[in-house]
């Protein structure tokens, strides 16, 4: 079963964009096992703000 | 002359709450609730930090999607290389599909001033329906049936603080009430919203009930 907070994840739908940003989708929000690393699920879960530019390893795009 | 002598009919009152739902949803992206602004005013330096970044990522669409693009393959290569393989495998087949990229919007949140006006605005709202049906005065009790369960001196007012207590960590722990899940999350068939609905309305019948036979 896929990420249960895919229909809110702000940064998913840029996960369709093209094939490189698909690799995110299939690293960490196809199944309930591979959500369990994501950066952003676990804050979420814990109650903390999710900053809009993090990614799912951890790392921050800075703009 | 009174705008509205009498209380719509409800199906009106429903067709306006969509048409809340569905244009909050349409000109800002983002599901419509109430309780979950408070929350987010409440932390409005996180939210207002949120809000610039999503602007500067919305401006920067193109270098947005270059980064993450970058670190998605640099994400690869710390998989193990079986995985790494699995995944590099469905990418392949993702692209023999695909004939080209698009670039997703980044959808901005309100800022926190904004999200205070819609407070607001839903209070001002309340005000004027009052005002233009000649029904506003200064109510100093919560009407007949409150008054006959709790009576209306000090334990009256120790009940409604606590009620309004609950309201406000159950909103919070739940991530929205009626209109955030009963509306917009079962519109949207989300399994949480379902729950927490059936929660508060199943709770608020028993206690209704559990009310009428103590009290």
């Amino acid at each position: 079963m896929a990420c249960s907070h895919i229909p809110t994840c702000p940064l998913f739908q840029h996960f369709q964009s093209n094939a490189t940003l698909r690799s995110w989708k299939l690293m960490y929000c196809d199944s309930d096992r591979r959500s369990q690393n994501c950066e952003r699920f676990k804050r979420s879960e814990k109650g903390e703000t999710v900053p809009p530019n993090l990614l799912p390893n951890g790392k921050t795009i800075m703009l | 002359m009174s705008l509205m002598l009498e209380y719509w009919p409800w199906w009106v009152g429903a067709l306006a709450l969509t048409a809340v739902a569905v244009g909050y949803f349409y000109s800002l992206g983002l599901p419509c609730g109430v309780s979950g602004v408070f929350g987010r005013i409440v932390d409005w330096r996180e939210e207002a930090k949120a809000h610039q970044t999503e602007l500067a990522m919305a401006r920067n669409a193109g270098r947005l999607q270059e980064q993450m693009m970058a670190e998605a393959l640099a994400a690869l290569q710390d998989l193990p290389e079986e995985e790494r393989r699995q995944i590099e495998a469905e990418m392949r087949a993702a692209q023999a599909e695909e004939s080209t990229s698009t670039e997703a919007s980044t959808v901005v949140r309100p800022h926190p001033a904004a999200q205070l006006a819609f407070l607001l605005a839903i209070a001002a709202g309340g005000l004027l329906a009052a005002l233009s049906s000649g029904r506003w005065q200064i109510a100093t009790t919560m009407g007949e049936t409150y008054t006959s369960f709790f009576g209306s001196g000090p334990v009256a007012w120790l009940v409604l603080f606590a009620g309004g207590m609950c309201v406000g960590i159950g909103t919070q722990m739940a991530g929205g009430c009626t209109l955030g899940h009963g509306i917009t999350g079962n519109s949207s068939l989300q399994l949480g919203s379902f729950t927490a609905t059936a929660a508060f309305f199943g709770t608020a019948v028993v206690a209704s009930f559990l009310f009428m036979v103590l009290l």
